[in-house]
């Protein structure tokens, strides 16, 4: 597997779930990453968000495919922690090939739209919208420069459809992919490419410490094992999406296979948003 | 010599620019000194700003190698800061690795770092010191390569030259290598070469340029480079280091910094090794290959290179393989099978009429029986000057028939001309219509209404002849110099022409073509015969319509014609009238050739916008009457890379080209050389002129084939097709600098003030090399001072290329074929009193007319016909554009065409409404 050598790639919210697994499968295919996540938790933000440990099992993991990793943490919320974050993989490798936009949260939500607080809404558009936004800033006078480059910002189904009680999340994650097709649109000369994948319900990959079905299930005041009994039920393959089915489909945007590929949303959800 | 690899990085990774060093470190101590020196740098914010050191530990012995050739191979990026990573394998093994951007760092500095780091000793901060960028990215004009504009990656290949022997070279070898560099590149056709010399030690920086003198003999001085310009001079560049031991290796770049980089490492002053380099932008890899093999042959070989080409490069020589062979009855024979095949299908219409096929195979038959009763024998020549009508093809068609050798020759010729060709070709009959040819010809003349009516049955028991003359056709070529000399075809060749382009422009009975070239140019051969030998239905241009682009034009959309041959420039014109259309009128044409003179691709754009290539194919093709019409042939696509502007792609099935030095020696790919046609198509050779036959038509004695020598320079691109590079004797030397005269042209013609500029050597009373001058005639309104435009010319070419004298000119005159007349400059230069007179004439001239009498190259009067006075379509366009320059720009070409003489022009424009 070497589809992304000599490739580096900057990939956010790398601590666990479709981060990781994004990490993961593209320290396998060649590449060298710089990981980051926030290391932190976040006011506002009703769960744990991924700490430093997490980032450096991450990084663990990845350099035993023979990867040089950078773990740094940054805040997406940060400029200041974008720009530091870009510096140090310029400074270690040069240049950036691809950059992964996951970082994001998926609550606060569980609410009716005028029920969300200013600071919930801000907080949710803040870093799901505006994070990536941070990044593309940062990073494309690099890829410019370069002329070179793929952004592959992870959105959601939540970003092609409504979601009841999820107002903040789908308005961001709808967000990104016009951020996305706009973003297509202005580095297409410089032969930069930018997409989105949607992921549809991912489940909990304890391996990959992810738990964002739970954080949906909590948001929803329902049980976990309730919430996968649904997603599996709203799909129409009859199977939840893997982290590593997303990871699968970031590879490959990020990849020479996709050259002519830009602007495009891909859905990895079993069929979800085709109904 | 070595292999040739790719090198990893990707030149859009600023790879040029990155220099690596690695030192391999085996000690303990040494590694504990460099993590801490490293985690000092760390905390040291003054320093940091200025390294980024890493630290990596490996997990295996293959792992830490990996790491370590993935490392020293990265490169540099957007980063200001020196790169210093640390990979360690174990206590007792690591590698440092130092890369920095070396445009903005010394390799010195990075010497001096790593003694800082693994010595504890402090590091000094001295990264302000001058430096200089070295490199060059200007695509040379030599080299192939091998890189298409639409994408930004290219790759770079190195070649490292691990036969040598390398113990063999003392202290004089950077002589040896600058030496063997120089003429190589010179065999490339590299012009007034010169290469850099950068050499580097632990202390110090030395940098140098060499180029060979007058005498060969080379010359490496010092010099200080005033700008980039000077910088992006160099075709090669030769980068040697010298380092302390062997835990060391340096990399001054990691991908070419020069059209051919040569990296020399020596190793406390001895030579360790050898690489040359070459970016995919510049040099095609497999030309790479070769060159690097010519390289080690001069560098060990310093007398002469032509053993080298003679022993190594006959593997280049074409083979037969593809050769195709005909029987001399095979014209003939495919002419009868078309005919029977389609005997209602029209063959050939014109302003005479039209005839089927039946009836042209009938017709001919009769003629060719009663040129027979007229006393022609077999093989005799049979002069035909005729207008461009049916009647002259069906003559020519019978003259086959009847064995002779049929010589066209336009009626519209000169007389002298036509005697001329009278008495060079002994010919026995002249078929013409012409009423004053001089009576002095020993010569049967037959008119072609004799020929064409009366009885036919008469002569049914004449027989005709079962065999085709040795030679079907004599064309008359003018050359460049001398004069006129006849080319005699063979019937197999013409057949041959046929056969190797019908499949590939998928000729067939349901095309049209038209007849509009001249019988007296060769262009109509492939017209005729490729239209008749394939069942098309071939319309004869008369002249008058040929010489009126709206004419042809709208003859084009009637006959619906298929399969259009032109000129580059009469396309150009036909273009114009199309654009002038609202609609696009001529979706029937399917195939374009162009064929007779140089294309050039760009000027076709609008046509490629108007007709897409799915509808209409464009084949550039390239040919020699000497050869049969047609050798090469390449299709025109809409974006064709910038490097194949010069290329007329590969040779058609049967023939053959070679590129030769001038001892006759194959050039390697990408070698500049005489273009040597064989094969197919190649001619029996001029008429009665032995001398010029065994100058031109040579037999190699290296594989006893038969070649003929274009005087065209070309070369070949590793995919086998061709570059065609200009004329061999347009080629000027003075000095020993080689000049292309066509480059001065080009720089002057783009100063404001200047409207047209011709470039003569003069080649001074004796011939002796030093007193060529090059004079530059400048045609322009204005009073030009010579030093101006020396001052303007210093900065945009080389100061050799400067003319010696600027002489302004009212006028370039013109030769009747439109060509500079400089003979005619000469005198001007001669007679430095007629400078005087030009600008006093100047002011008395009727500038208006002035206008007409430049394009016609000649005077004449307010009331003379354009048309009549030498004019034709090329002509008209260039004085519509002159016209519409300095008269009135509304001016259309229908315009001109209508009021065709300069009175009544400006009466039409008087009365024309003011817009």
């Amino acid at each position: 597997m070497c589809r992304l050598t000599d490739k580096v790639v900057l990939i956010t919210g790398a601590g666990r779930g479709i981060g990781r697994a994004c990490a993961l499968r593209a320290a396998e295919e060649g590449a060298d990453l710089i990981i980051t996540d926030i290391g932190n938790s976040k006011e506002s933000v009703p769960y744990k968000l991924s700490s430093l440990e997490e980032l450096q099992t991450t990084a663990e993991k990845c350099k035993e495919f023979g990867s040089s990793v950078i773990v740094q943490l940054a805040d997406v919320c940060k400029m200041n922690d974008v720009n530091a974050l870009v510096e140090a993989a310029i400074n270690r490798f040069g240049r950036i090939d691809a950059l992964v936009n996951n970082a994001g949260i998926g609550a606060p939500a569980g609410k009716a739209t005028h029920l969300y607080t200013t600071e919930e809404w801000e907080i949710l558009l803040n870093v799901n919208l505006s994070g990536p936004w941070r990044l593309i800033k940062a990073v494309a006078p690099i890829m410019i420069e370069q002329q070179y480059g793929s952004i592959i910002n992870i959105a959601s189904t939540a970003g092609l459809l409504g979601y009841r009680s999820f107002a903040g999340y789908v308005a961001s994650k709808h967000g990104l992919v016009g951020l996305t097709k706009s973003a297509a649109l202005d580095y297409a000369p410089q032969n930069i490419r930018v997409n989105a994948v949607c992921p549809g319900p991912v489940y909990d990959d304890e391996r990959l410490d992810g738990h964002m079905t739970k954080v949906v299930a909590d948001s929803l005041g329902i049980r976990l094992g309730d919430q996968e009994s649904i997603d599996l039920e709203s799909v129409a393959m009859n199977t939840v999406v893997s982290p590593y089915d997303v990871a699968e489909a970031v590879v490959w945007l990020a990849s020479d296979a996709t050259q002519r590929v830009t602007g495009t949303t891909i859905a990895v959800d079993a069929g979800y948003s085709a109904k | 010599m070595g292999e040739i690899e790719m090198i990893p990085a990707l030149e859009l990774d600023k790879a040029a620019v990155s220099q690596v060093f690695i030192r391999h470190l085996t000690d303990s101590s040494l590694i504990s000194q460099t993590i801490a020196s490293l985690q000092k740098i760390c905390e040291s914010e003054n320093l940091h700003n200025t390294m980024s050191p890493w630290i990596e530990y490996s997990f295996s012995r293959v792992n830490h190698e990996d790491f370590v050739k993935r490392e020293s191979s990265r490169p540099i990026g957007y980063t200001g800061k020196i790169r210093i990573v640390l990979a360690v394998a174990n206590d007792l093994e690591a590698d440092l690795i130092i890369v920095s951007n070396r445009e903005l760092v010394t390799v010195q500095e990075i010497f001096n770092v790593y003694k800082s780091i693994t010595s504890d000793s402090p590091y000094i901060l001295s990264l302000d010191e001058a430096l200089q960028k070295c490199g060059s990215f200007i695509p040379p004009k030599w080299g192939v390569p091998n890189w298409n504009n639409s994408t930004v990656f290219s790759r770079s290949y190195r070649v490292n030259l691990t036969d040598l022997d390398l113990k063999e070279f003392s202290s004089a070898s950077l002589d040896r290598i600058s030496s063997a560099l120089l003429m190589t590149l010179e065999k490339y056709g590299a012009i007034n070469t010169k290469i850099l010399i950068e050499e580097n030690d632990m202390e110090t920086k030395q940098i140098r340029t060499g180029t060979f003198d007058d005498n060969k003999h080379l010359k490496i001085k010092e010099d200080i480079f005033r700008d980039d310009r000077e910088l992006n001079a160099f075709d090669a560049g030769i980068m040697i280091t010298d380092l302390p031991d062997m835990n060391c290796q340096y990399s001054p770049c990691l991908s070419p910094l020069f059209p051919v980089t040569v990296i020399v490492t020596k190793y406390n002053g001895a030579l360790h090794s050898i690489s040359m380099s070459a970016s995919e932008r510049f040099v095609h890899p497999t030309v790479l290959r070769q060159f690097v093999d010519l390289f080690c042959f001069n560098l060990e070989n310093k007398d002469g290179n032509n053993n080298f080409l003679e022993n190594e490069c006959m593997s280049l020589l074409e083979t037969e393989s593809n050769c195709i062979n005909h029987t001399d009855l095979e014209l003939l024979e495919r002419f009868h099978s078309v005919a029977i095949s389609f005997p209602d299908q029209i063959a050939i219409s014109g302003i005479d009429g039209s005839i089927t096929y039946a009836e042209l195979n009938r017709k001919s038959d009769v003629i060719a029986k009663k040129l027979i009763s007229y006393g022609m024998n077999l093989g005799d020549k049979i002069i035909v000057s005729l207008d461009q009508t049916v009647e002259l093809v069906v003559i020519m068609v019978a003259i086959v028939k009847a064995g002779g050798t049929y010589i066209p020759v336009d009626p519209n010729y000169p007389l002298e001309r036509i005697s001329f060709v009278i008495e060079d070709s002994q010919a026995t009959h002249i078929i013409t219509g012409l009423p004053d040819l001089p009576a002095k010809h020993a010569i049967h003349w037959i008119s072609p209404s004799d020929l064409i009516e009366g009885e036919s049955d008469v002569f049914d028991t004449v027989v005709l002849p079962t065999t085709a003359p040795d030679t079907t056709y004599i064309i008359y070529t003018s050359g460049t110099s001398g004069q006129p000399k006849g080319v005699m075809v063979p019937s197999k060749n013409v057949v041959s022409l046929i056969e190797a382009t019908s499949q590939e422009f998928k000729l067939s009975h349901i095309d049209v073509w038209t007849m509009f070239h001249s019988a007296s140019f060769d262009f109509s051969v492939w017209e005729m015969w490729g239209c008749l030998l394939t069942g098309g239905h071939l319309v004869v241009v008369s002249r008058q319509v040929a010489r009126s682009p709206y004419d042809f034009y709208d003859l084009l959309v009637e006959k619906k014609v298929t399969v259009l041959n032109q000129t580059p420039s009469a396309f150009y014109t036909l273009l114009k009238v199309d654009i002038e259309q609202r609609n696009t009128n001529l979706t029937s044409i399917r195939l374009v050739i162009f064929g007779g003179e140089a294309l050039d691709p760009y000027k076709l754009s609008e046509w490629l916008e108007r007709y897409p290539v799915s509808y209409c194919r464009l084949v550039n093709m390239y040919g020699i009457t000497e050869t049969t019409v047609h050798v090469t042939y390449r299709n025109i696509l809409h974006r064709d890379p910038e490097f194949l502007s010069k290329s007329v792609g590969v040779t058609l099935p049967g023939w053959k080209i070679s590129i030769r030095d001038t001892n006759g020696i194959p050039c390697l790919y990408g070698m500049e050389g005489e273009i040597w046609v064989g094969g197919a198509g190649l001619s029996n050779g001029y008429h009665n002129r032995e001398e010029l036959n065994k100058k031109f038509f040579v037999i190699d004695p290296k594989d006893d084939q038969r070649w003929y020598r274009s005087g065209d320079l070309g070369r070949k691109r590793p995919d086998g097709s061709i570059d065609y590079l200009g004329r061999i004797d347009t080629q000027v030397k003075i000095r020993g600098f080689r000049i292309e005269l066509d480059e001065i042209r080009s720089v002057i013609q783009k100063i404001p003030f200047v409207r047209n500029v011709a470039i003569v050597l003069h080649d001074g009373d004796d011939v002796e090399s030093s007193q060529k001058q090059i004079v530059a005639f400048i045609e322009s309104l204005e009073h030009v001072d010579a030093d101006t435009v020396r001052s303007d010319l210093k900065s945009k070419i080389p100061e050799y290329m400067i003319p010696a004298r600027i002489v302004r000119v009212n006028e370039i005159p013109m030769t009747i074929n439109g060509k500079v007349d400089n003979a005619t400059l000469m005198l001007k230069l001669n007679h430095s009193e007629d400078q005087d007179v030009d600008s006093k004439d100047n002011n008395s001239q009727d500038s208006y007319l002035s206008i007409w009498n430049k394009v016609l190259g000649h005077s004449i009067a307010a009331g003379d016909n354009f048309f009549e006075s030498g004019g034709n379509s090329l002509l008209a366009v260039e004085l519509l554009s002159a016209l519409k320059r300095e008269m009135d720009s509304s001016l259309t070409l229908r315009d001109l065409y209508i009021h065709s003489s300069p009175n009544a022009l400006k009466e039409f424009l008087s009365k024309k409404p003011v817009r």
